[in-house]
């Protein structure tokens, strides 16, 4: 049985630790909300199944697809938080973080609102192409998670889904305790007007309005997720980090332009990016030396 | 400060010329006290810096005095307080040998300040496969050093080996190693009546053991050859972009394969000749088709070339604008440096000097212009994105180059499989009779090493 829980890596806990907490907190809610009940049994039942998945996962390691079973986990779980921590916070959680958000943004820009700043150096063209640079972000999440899971040596899969999974809970741990709208709602009424731009900033709204609407502002995963894949990058495939470096640093800067984020969510989800590469070896390496230790060979060693 | 920003400099313009820079054996190095660092000498003015960006301490470099006469490098000398000695071969090149008296009066006031002074014992640099003899002006210096100057601080003398992968190919990679210190005091108290030149043998062993000599250029390119076939061990290469063959390891088979052919020459010359020969034939094979050794072994599996082309067509594709940013700034400089480096390099270990510190003036100059340029051109935050796009641009423009150029290889090798499957089975199943053979000769190497052991322990040690 010890062997077992000594099998389960560093994503995994990390992933069923942010499920957990979800549910925890949904569990606390739910006498004031019941109209939580479906959000609970959702999130019970997706725990539940991906603890089975672990302790699978755990139990064959040796099997050829668990690395697939574990990397297609480890998105699900994500995907479907990023989906419901959209959601209920808003109903069932009695406070806001945009006030405080703006109010540190406009700290650091001595009175001034970022998001307008921005607007005033944009005409419809620089606002279209800055959508289509925040549309990126979804191509380039999925198909980096592609690469990494499916060509990187062992060791390295495992540390980019440990690092993937830090950037994901850290984030969903902000949604939980600052559910923010950012600045497309809270500031509206500063703002000269509605984004002018075409067929890209629709199809960034019409995918932001799928999802429930602007949500989970703090912290900035398009900047989180895209900062921690091109730091991963940088660390263990030069070129590719290279390459993106240049379009992360548009990436953040889109989520100004398109207001879904406060220059406050762009600067943490950077933080987090950069903890989670620095932390997922770490705790990696520690994983593999501890189960050395044992006399056991570690997978991928 | 000045020579604080120079190293930093020099580092940067060596971290582009040249692709990786590794380095071992630091430890060997103290950290204080006066120190001799001999190495051999096979590129020039690159060799000094290559080992002085390396340290932290700070080191004195030895150039001989001809340099002086250009008006860049003898300011650079000037400044950097190098040592000017003058060669007999420069005689009517304005040399005064007479002169070196007080040059090596000059180091040995150094060593009692505790300095470290790069020593390149050969005189002069070459491109032949062996060390050529070793001058006595180190080990006159650290005598003296002993004997008039109380070997203040406790000299030490530490050979470098400095190994090039191809010293004059742009996005090569360099070693270099540090062999264990030599105490003069003490050599001195364990060879009593010890001249300079005894302590010269000793300073070419040092260095013999830290760098790789061979009797003839075919033998150096026979075992290198050897050796990268061993390096393989038969297996599948590393996906582009991850496990690049590390130059020290490679460096470390030369070693063992050419201790273990000069060993067998003796004892099994046939078989060392028959397998010299299959060598010879399999590499001129692998050229006629344009492969590499590594990638005889590439795996032949419709899913990992469908894995390769999404992953090198995304680099290529996504990194295509910001490479021809790239090239379009620095290809002229860069064509032009080239074309002046090749109008005045008469030797091959000059060619790395005649482009690395051309450039580091050409560019910072061009850049000066261009950014000027754009910051009284461009409007708004524009020559901010330029300014920062250009640096970034040209350095992204060498790696993505790279990049392209190894998936090029890798992928006319696969196509090449994929049209004749019976080429890479002959191949591989050359290549793996060569490691055997090679490995099996190892042992026979080992077995005869041990029974010299237990026959003579004294003499196997």
């Amino acid at each position: 049985m010890r062997d077992v829980w000594r099998q389960i890596t560093p994503s995994d806990w990390v992933t069923g630790g942010i499920l957990a907490v979800t549910l925890a907190v949904l569990t606390l809610l739910l006498p004031g909300h019941p109209e939580l009940w479906d959000e609970w049994l959702t999130h019970a039942g997706a725990l539940g199944a991906f603890a089975l998945a672990a302790w699978f996962m755990a139990r064959r390691s040796d099997w050829r697809y668990v690395h697939t079973l574990r990397a297609a986990t480890t998105v699900g779980v994500m995907f479907l938080l990023y989906l419901t921590l959209g959601m209920f916070p808003f109903t069932s959680i009695p406070w806001r973080g945009d006030p405080l958000l703006a109010g540190l943004d406009q700290m650091l820009f001595g009175g001034e609102r970022p998001s307008v700043l921005v607007e005033r150096t944009l005409n419809r063209h620089w606002i279209e192409f800055y959508s289509f640079i925040y549309s990126i972000f979804i191509p380039y999440l999925y198909f980096s998670i592609f690469l990494s899971c499916a060509g990187l040596p062992e060791r390295q899969r495992r540390i980019f889904l440990n690092g993937y999974a830090i950037t994901y809970a850290i984030s969903f741990l902000g949604y939980l305790a600052l559910p923010s709208h950012g600045p497309v709602l809270a500031l509206s009424r500063e703002f000269a007007g509605q984004l002018q731009g075409g067929y890209f900033l629709l199809t960034v709204q019409q995918g932001v309005d799928s999802v429930g609407g602007p949500h989970g502002a703090f912290p900035s995963l398009h900047v989180g997720a895209s900062a921690f894949l091109c730091f991963f990058d940088l660390r263990y495939n030069r070129l590719r980090g290279l390459t993106y470096l240049p379009v992360m640093v548009l990436i953040a800067i889109s989520t100004l332009v398109v207001r879904y984020h406060y220059f406050v969510d762009v600067a943490t989800g950077l933080a987090i990016a950069t903890l989670a590469v620095w932390l997922a070896a770490r705790v990696d390496a520690r994983w593999a030396g501890e189960k050395k230790d044992e006399g056991r060979v570690a997978v991928g060693h | 400060m000045f020579i604080w920003f120079l190293k930093l400099y020099w580092r940067l313009a060596l971290n582009i010329f040249y692709r990786r820079i590794e380095v071992q054996g630091l430890e060997h190095l103290p950290e204080e006290g006066p120190v001799l660092l001999t190495s051999n000498h096979v590129n020039a003015l690159i060799d000094p810096l290559v080992i002085m960006v390396r340290l932290r301490r700070p080191l004195t470099m030895t150039m001989k005095n001809t340099l002086s006469q250009n008006w860049l490098l003898g300011f650079l000398i000037r400044r950097t307080g190098s040592i000017m000695f003058h060669r007999a071969m420069d005689k009517g090149r304005g040399s005064i040998v007479a002169a070196n008296a007080a040059s090596l009066a000059e180091c040995r006031k150094r060593l009692t300040q505790g300095a470290a002074i790069c020593i390149f014992p050969e005189g002069e640099s070459h491109s032949a496969s062996k060390m050529k003899p070793l001058k006595n002006g180190v080990a006159r210096i650290a005598l003296d050093y002993l004997e008039q100057d109380g070997n203040a601080g406790g000299l030490k003398i530490v050979p470098v080996g400095l190994h090039y992968e191809a010293k004059d190919r742009f996005r090569s990679a360099v070693f270099v190693r540090f062999g264990e210190a030599l105490d003069v005091a003490k050599w001195k108290d364990q060879h009593f009546a010890g001249q300079a030149s005894s302590l010269t043998a000793e300073i070419e062993r040092g260095i013999h053991q830290v760098t790789l000599n061979f009797e003839h250029q075919r033998e150096a390119f026979l075992l290198n050859w050897a050796a990268e076939v061993l390096g393989t061990r038969g297996e599948a290469p590393p996906m582009l972009g991850q496990g690049e063959k590390s130059l020290p390891k490679h460096v470390g088979l030369v070693s063992r394969v050419r201790d273990g052919y000069l060993k067998l020459q003796q004892t099994q010359g046939e078989e060392v000749a028959a397998i010299s020969a299959r060598v010879h034939r399999y590499r001129a094979r692998l050229r006629l088709y344009g492969i590499t050794q590594a990638e005889v072994f590439i795996r032949m599996s419709p899913a990992r070339a469908a894995l390769f082309v999404l992953r090198e067509l995304e680099l290529l594709l996504v990194g295509l604008p910001l490479a021809a940013f790239g090239w379009l700034h620095h290809m002229v400089p860069l064509m032009l440096i080239r074309w002046y480096a090749r109008r005045i390099t008469e030797h091959r270990d000059q060619w790395s000097s005649n482009v690395i510190f051309p450039a580091m003036i050409v560019f910072p100059v061009l850049y000066l212009l261009l950014m000027s340029a754009a910051w009284l051109l461009l409007p708004k935050a524009w020559p901010l994105v330029y300014s920062v796009l250009l640096p970034y641009g040209g350095w992204y423009m060498v790696n993505w180059a790279d990049r392209v150029g190894g998936s090029w290889q890798r992928m006319r090798t696969f196509l090449q499989f994929l049209a004749r499957p019976a080429l890479q089975q002959e191949l591989v199943s050359e290549g793996r009779e060569i490691i055997g053979e090679i490995q099996r000769l190892g042992s026979v190497v080992e077995a005869e090493e041990a029974t010299k052991a237990v026959n003579d322990p004294l003499d196997a040690t």
